[in-house]
Parts: structure tokens; sequence; C-alpha cells
């Protein structure tokens, strides 16, 4: 039988190595991914999401199951990213280049699908990035990790209502910047 | 509800975030409402679009990497629930050697009454031997004796007396002498 996140982290408290690779294998594809998607820099998300689970491993010992571990996990990993906005902030460092992003290739597409698909991508990238941070964060749990409400409202400190609005709002302003692609 | 209304729970229509009542009120409204439903179909279309952004494998050394990084942490872990049990170990066994020290040199120091006796009583030890021996000693040896530690200032040197009273003095020993 798998094991629960959560009793995977008692098991990592009473120093099971086995048990931390297993989490770190469940979850390190959903952090390395909510990272790079937030932060559009594969560098930066390869140091959160080593950062992540250095802090889940040193938090193992006084970890407290309150809520789900995913909520818990997501909180910390959307902190991460917030204080590298904050720095990039502060060093005046914008970057909108999405050439990093590497495209898969979708099984038998044709060439002139995938530049049609690679466009799309692009632009698709481009929208989401153009939202602010609040939503664009309520946009990528909902979308890419299939997060409710309720959990994103916890991971950002805000309501449901809240999150219901911001929601609404970043859809409204994504079908405006993708309007031409429908 | 209005239109307005309508609209703004549109998405989270789409998510199921709806009371089911609510739910059942939107889903009558599209069917009467058209520019509810072209919005509807809008923010449905645009939502599906943004599944072209795929998940990217993360690269291997990520997990390499925070693996022996556990590990270190282990270790730093590790010493510092052993260092300082370790050097609370040698401080007490170092006092404790060092008070057993102590102890030995107060019996050392202390005369035991055997020795006393033995020291008293000894059959060996012949005075008139070693008196004999101290008067050989002071007969060949002690004025050169004195000079050497009036050359290594162990003796002050004292002001010599007048030749006169010097002679008197060596008279009188001479007297007292033979």
């Amino acid at each position: 039988m798998e094991e629960t996140d959560i009793a995977l982290m008692a098991l990592i408290k009473k120093g099971d190595a086995k048990a931390f690779e297993l989490l770190l294998a469940r979850h390190q594809r959903s952090v390395y991914n909510l990272a790079l998607r937030f932060l559009n820099d594969p560098d930066e998300a390869e140091d959160i999401t080593q950062d992540a689970f250095m802090r889940i491993y040193k938090a193992s010992q006084t970890y407290t199951p309150e809520a789900k571990f995913t909520t818990w996990l997501y909180t910390i990993v959307k902190n991460l990213c917030f204080n590298v906005l904050r720095s990039r902030r502060s060093a005046e460092i914008v970057s909108m280049d999405i050439e990093y992003m590497p495209e898969l290739p979708a099984k038998g597409e044709d060439p002139v699908e995938r530049i049609s698909r690679s466009q799309i991508r692009e632009t698709v990238i481009k929208a989401i990035n153009s939202l602010p941070e609040n939503m664009k964060i309520a946009v990528i749990l909902s979308k890419y990790h299939g997060l409710q409400y309720d959990e994103i409202a916890a991971i950002m400190g805000c309501t449901a209502n809240a999150v219901k609005l911001r929601m609404y709002r970043a859809k409204m302003i994504l079908a405006r910047e993708l309007e031409g692609l429908k | 509800m209005e239109c307005k209304t309508i609209q703004e729970m549109l998405p989270a229509y789409h998510d199921r975030e709806l009371k089911e009542a609510v739910f059942r009120e939107i889903e009558e409204h599209l069917t009467l409402c058209e520019s509810c439903r072209k919005v509807n179909v809008t923010l449905m279309e645009t939502w599906h679009l943004l599944t072209v952004w795929e998940d990217c494998e993360p690269p291997q050394r990520i997990a390499t990497m925070i693996v022996s990084g556990i590990a270190e942490q282990r270790k730093i872990r590790w010493v510092k629930i052993v260092l300082p049990v370790a050097a609370g170990l040698l401080i007490v066994i170092g006092l404790t050697f060092r008070f057993a020290g102590l102890q030995n040199e107060e019996h050392m120091q202390m005369p035991l009454p055997e020795q006393v006796h033995l020291s008293t009583e000894h059959p060996d030890v012949n005075e008139d031997e070693l008196i004999a021996d101290l008067h050989i000693l002071e007969d060949e040896e002690f004025f050169d004796t004195v000079e050497e530690l009036v050359k290594i200032d162990y003796l002050p040197l004292v002001e010599e007396p007048k030749q006169e009273e010097t002679n008197k003095e060596r008279s009188s020993l001479d007297v007292t002498l033979t």
C-alpha cells in the first residue's frame, strides 16, 4: 500500500532516508514546474526546488499535519518564488524571455502544426506572464496543479472568495490576450 | 441574478466551485441568455488553450543534489549531537583524573609512620661517619665554595674591614683554632 505524504513525513522524522527519497520523487516535478512557470527561469526553478526540499527535510522534526501536505509544500514554494521576485525587483531585472522553455513535440505532429503550436504556446506563456503575480499564481495552481479554490486561498493567505474574484479577472484578461488564437 | 453577476461566477462555475443551487441557476441562465453563453464559451476556450503550456521534466541533477545535501545535513545533525556529548565526557574524565592525581599528591606528602621509623632507626646510617665527611668538606672546600658563591653574586659583597682589624681577627681566629 502506498504511504501518504503525512506518513512519509513521520518516517522522515524518524530518520528514514528512503521515505524522503520517495517524497522527493513524488513531488519534485510539480514543485519544479510551479517555480518554472511562475519565475520563467529554469536555474531559479532548480534552486527553489532544492531549497524547498531542504526546508521540508529540516522542518520534518517539527512538522505537524494541520492541512494537506501539498498545501504546505506549495506555500513553501510560493513564498520562495515571491522572495525571488522581490530580490529581482530590487535588482531591477526584468526578463520576459520565453526562449528557455523547451517544447515537447506532440506525437505524430507535422512540422506546420508544430510551428503553429509553438506560436500558440509562446502567446499563452506571454499572456500568463502578463498577469499580476497574485492572479498568475492562482491560475497556475488551479490550471496546472488542479487545486481547489480553498487550497489556493490557504496557500495565498486569502479567502476562497478572493480567489474566485482573482480567477474571474485573470480569465477575463487571458480571454482578451488570447482572443486571436481562438 | 444579473448577467454581470453570472459572468463573474463563470470561472467558479467551470471549476465546480459553486454550491449546487447556484450552479443550477447559472446553468439555467446560460440556456436562456445568449451574451452570457458567449462569454462562457470564450472563457472555456481560453482555459483550454492554456494546456499547450506543458510540464517540463526537471533535470536529474536536482534530485541528486538534494539527496547529497540531505546526507550532509544528517552528518551535521549527528556532529551537533555527538560533539557536545564527547566534549562533556572528556571534561568529566579530565576532572576525574585531575582530582585523583591531587589526592595521590596529598598522600605522597604525608609522612608515613613506617618511613619515619626507618629514617630514625635505620641500621645502615652512621652519624659519626656523616659528620666526619662534613668536616672534610669544610676543611678542603669551604673557602673555595665561598669564593665561587661571591663570584656568582650569591653572597653579597661586604666591605672589607681595615687591615689592622683583619689581622686582629685572624690572630684571634688562629688562637681559637689552636
